[in-house]
């Protein structure tokens, strides 16, 4: 493939064309041929390709895709057993909900990398490996409608898988597929980029072919490595080569759950010649005495799906006599579990010579 | 598409190690950095990414080296094992700052500066390796004046305002940005409403990811947008085409039921005060002076008039030409108002359209009102994206939406970040770290049931 040509090629594309794939500018209603992403519940979304005829079955029922043509997206569609609402996609859609075929980069980390890299409408990146697509779908939707993607692929199957879901999904014309191994053969650009990305076992065996990539007037490069080995033989190859302000970081996600937590009062006993008040307690609040405050907010788990009043309800149950303190406190809690690491993120700067 | 060379009238970032400032190139129009005073003509015509040293009050450029541990004389020092007989005493260094102050005078250069202090250390044969590149960047830092000239970009310019004046951001850090502009979707040909008080380093950071297309709606406490930030990017006039701007202060009016009447608005007072979208030039201060002072001004010609003659405004030519000219400045004001009034009535028809393709709240204030009042002019299926320095009012926030109905995939969440020093032998995580850049709450808006159904 001949890079060359298809630089000299875009450089002439006026790009005021009317796309009317809904992946790359939103639009109001449903279209046959659009991929759009059926929301089940919290966290549980399927893409579907609406085709004329078909049926899907979802775990609520029947849904047949005549009913979504026409129908302005954000909708509730209702089926046999249940409901569900039919979303518009979008890069960060799609990577929540993509079918895996490796591992693959996550919003938090795109989020940094689209930042970091400077990228705008008409910028052109060059990215290898592309993987399962899911940073190179969010790239196009920051580059479009006037740049350009430029993605290596040394796995045959999944550069192949890649093209045609840039195709399906109305994007193939900003970007272009390659399968080749750029450690071994470079990427054969010279001065076309703004920006490169490298997701790559050994991103230092590219770092000449990507410097030679980049435009003359500089531009910004990111390697993602899960190891701390990989990153500091990049980083002693940035250096080599030239390049300034290298920086690693690491960008992690903490999520909050917030809900209404039952934080009781211990029983501190009765103070001196005062009359016995728990003589009259509610079997309610003798409970939540004894019980051990995990077990409640277990309990109280349920307790989110209730509404504004029945949970106004719930704390006048606890005996308001007993302390003027509310047990039921509304809070923000960080889940138990969070991502420890995905990778560590180099990014440098090439400045003209 | 923009020029790689630095040309005269350009907002750029100075650079010198970490530190950012945002100046204008101006001819003759000398510059203040670390004590340092000089001017910028000598950076005209070269490309951005330059390096520059100060040399007689004129910045000349050199070539950046970009190995700031290494002098390439060191080769034949002799370096130690470990620190175990080190004494640190001021007597180590045999030349004192008089010394070093007389050479810089003379016009020695910081890497001689740098290679005399070493040659003058009674100690830094006996450091390990590791601490000799320590000591050679640390006092290349302090003596090597070097500048470098870059384009502003939304990720230096949040990362200057949050080292420099974070609250003006409202404890807005890097990673959070990034987050905003992703789970916001912001893209070409977007429509996206803004509140923000973060002197327009959002607004900036949007109009930079809509490239010039789509259109801003932007929602402005006070009597006029602060969009100091927007200033430092060099958008071209284009930019500001469908740019939009309406004062939070009549969000209320938005209503389903308010009137879209010009009329009731006038006598609402929406008046002199409005300042609806305009290019950020150095224009625009005086011309709302202008505005807010006609009436003063008014006064003072009628006094002025009053006090020469004494007699009737009609009395003599001069007098009559004075009239003509208040009459006219009268006049000019209001169509000025006029003007504003019309472009306000067009701000509240797009947004009362209610397809806006997502909603970023990034302000000092509470989210919670804000977003209840504008959640309704966006499209189904869009992101909503509210960042706060605090928890407290996203979790109250989240509960309200909750009850409401309408929003998907309601998540609140902050971002860790920590930066690491790598280098042979000597990689960590960096001693200091932010502790917090503020938390986010996100959600997909959808079709909202009729009342009646489930």
């Amino acid at each position: 493939m001949n890079f060359r040509h298809k630089i000299a090629l875009q450089k002439h594309i006026f790009c005021t064309v009317e796309v009317n794939m809904s992946f790359e500018n939103y639009k109001d209603n449903i279209e046959e041929d659009d991929i759009v992403i059926l929301y089940l519940g919290h966290d549980y979304m399927l893409p579907l390709k609406v085709k004329k005829g078909e049926t899907y079955q979802t775990k609520f029922g029947a849904l047949r895709h005549n009913d979504l043509i026409g129908m302005k997206y954000g909708s509730k569609v209702n089926a046999a057993r249940g409901w569900l609402y039919v979303l518009h996609p979008t890069a960060e859609l799609w990577t929540q909900n993509l079918p895996h075929r490796t591992q693959i980069l996550y919003s938090t980390d795109i989020s940094m990398i689209v930042f970091q890299l400077d990228l705008r409408p008409g910028s052109v990146v060059v990215e290898s490996g592309t993987g399962s697509a899911s940073l190179s779908h969010a790239l196009i939707r920051t580059i479009a409608p006037t740049g350009h993607l430029y993605t290596f692929e040394f796995h045959q199957q999944r550069a192949e898988k890649a093209a045609a879901e840039f195709k399906e999904h109305g994007l193939d014309r900003l970007v272009t597929v390659a399968h080749r191994d750029v450690c071994e053969s470079g990427f054969d650009l010279i001065q076309v980029a703004d920006a490169v990305f490298l997701d790559l076992p050994k991103p230092w065996e590219v770092l000449a072919s990507s410097k030679q990539a980049l435009k003359l007037e500089g531009g910004r490069i990111c390697s993602f490595s899960p190891c701390i080995e990989q990153t500091q033989k990049t980083c002693e190859v940035l250096q080599e080569q030239g390049f300034s302000d290298i920086t690693t970081m690491e960008c992690l996600l903490r999520t909050f759950d917030i809900r209404m937590v039952n934080i009781p009062e211990a029983d501190l006993g009765q103070a001196e010649c005062e009359p016995n008040v728990d003589a009259g307690q509610s079997s309610m609040s003798k409970n939540s005495q004894s019980e051990e405050p995990m077990e409640v907010s277990s309990k109280v788990a349920k307790v989110q799906t209730l509404s504004k009043k029945e949970y106004k309800g719930l704390s006048a149950a606890i005996d308001p006599k007993r302390s003027d303190r509310n047990a039921l406190v509304k809070s923000a809690v960080p889940q138990g579990q969070m991502p420890g690491h995905t990778g560590f993120l180099t990014f440098a700067t090439l400045y003209p010579a | 598409m923009l020029s790689p060379l630095i040309e005269e009238h350009q907002q750029v970032l100075l650079k010198k190690e970490k530190n950012f400032k945002v100046v204008q190139i101006r001819k003759k129009r000398p510059v203040w950095m670390e004590k340092v005073k000089f001017t910028l003509d000598g950076t005209i015509g070269h490309p951005y990414g330059s390096s520059f040293e100060v040399q007689d009050g004129e910045l000349v450029r050199v070539v950046s080296k970009s190995e700031p541990e290494v002098l390439g004389t060191e080769g034949t020092i002799s370096k130690g094992e470990d620190n175990r007989n080190l004494q640190d005493t001021d007597e180590n260094q045999k030349l004192s700052r008089d010394d070093i102050t007389a050479m810089k005078k003379e016009g020695v250069s910081g890497e001689s500066i740098v290679e005399h202090l070493i040659e003058n250390s009674a100690t830094f044969k006996t450091k390990t390796e590791f601490a000799q590149q320590k000591y050679i960047k640390k006092k290349k830092k302090k003596h090597l004046a070097v500048f470098t000239i870059l384009r502003p970009t939304t990720r230096l310019l949040c990362e200057m305002y949050f080292n420099k004046g974070p609250s003006k951001i409202c404890n807005l850090r890097i990673d959070s940005l990034a987050q905003i502009l992703t789970q916001a979707n912001v893209r070409a040909n977007s429509k996206v409403m803004i509140v923000e008080t973060c002197v327009g380093l959002i607004v900036g950071a949007v109009m930079e990811r809509l490239g010039g297309t789509g259109t801003i709606v932007q929602f402005y406490p006070g009597t006029a947008p602060v969009r100091q930030a927007v200033e430092a990017y060099n958008f071209p006039k284009t930019y500001f085409t469908n740019m939009h701007s309406f004062p939070l202060n009549m969000v209320n009016t938005l209503g389903r039921n308010s009137e879209t009447n010009p009329n009731t608005q006038a006598s609402n007072g929406a008046s002199e005060d409005l300042n609806t979208d305009c290019v950020p030039t150095s224009e625009d201060a005086p011309e709302e002076k202008n505005l807010n002072d006609a009436p003063a001004l008014e006064k003072k010609n009628t006094k002025y008039t009053e006090m020469e003659s004494g007699s009737a405004p009609f009395d003599n030519p001069e007098k009559s030409e004075e009239h003509a000219a208040k009459r006219k400045f009268i006049e000019e004001n209001n169509e000025r108002r006029q003007s504003k009034l019309k472009q306000l009535e067009e701000v509240r028809q797009i947004i009362k359209q209610g397809n806006m393709d997502g909603l970023i709240v990034a302000s000092k204030f509470q989210p919670t009102p804000i977003v209840m009042a504008l959640i309704d002019f966006v499209a189904p299926s869009r992101p909503i994206v509210i960042y706060s320095q605090y928890h407290e009012p996203l979790a109250d926030c989240y509960l309200r939406l909750r009850e409401r109905g309408g929003v998907l995939q309601l998540k609140m969440t902050e971002t860790w970040l920590r930066e690491y020093q790598v280098l042979p032998s000597r990689t960590h995580p960096v001693i200091n770290m932010s502790g917090t850049g503020g938390y986010l709450l996100t959600g997909i808006t959808v079709t909202r049931p009729q009342s009646g159904q489930r």
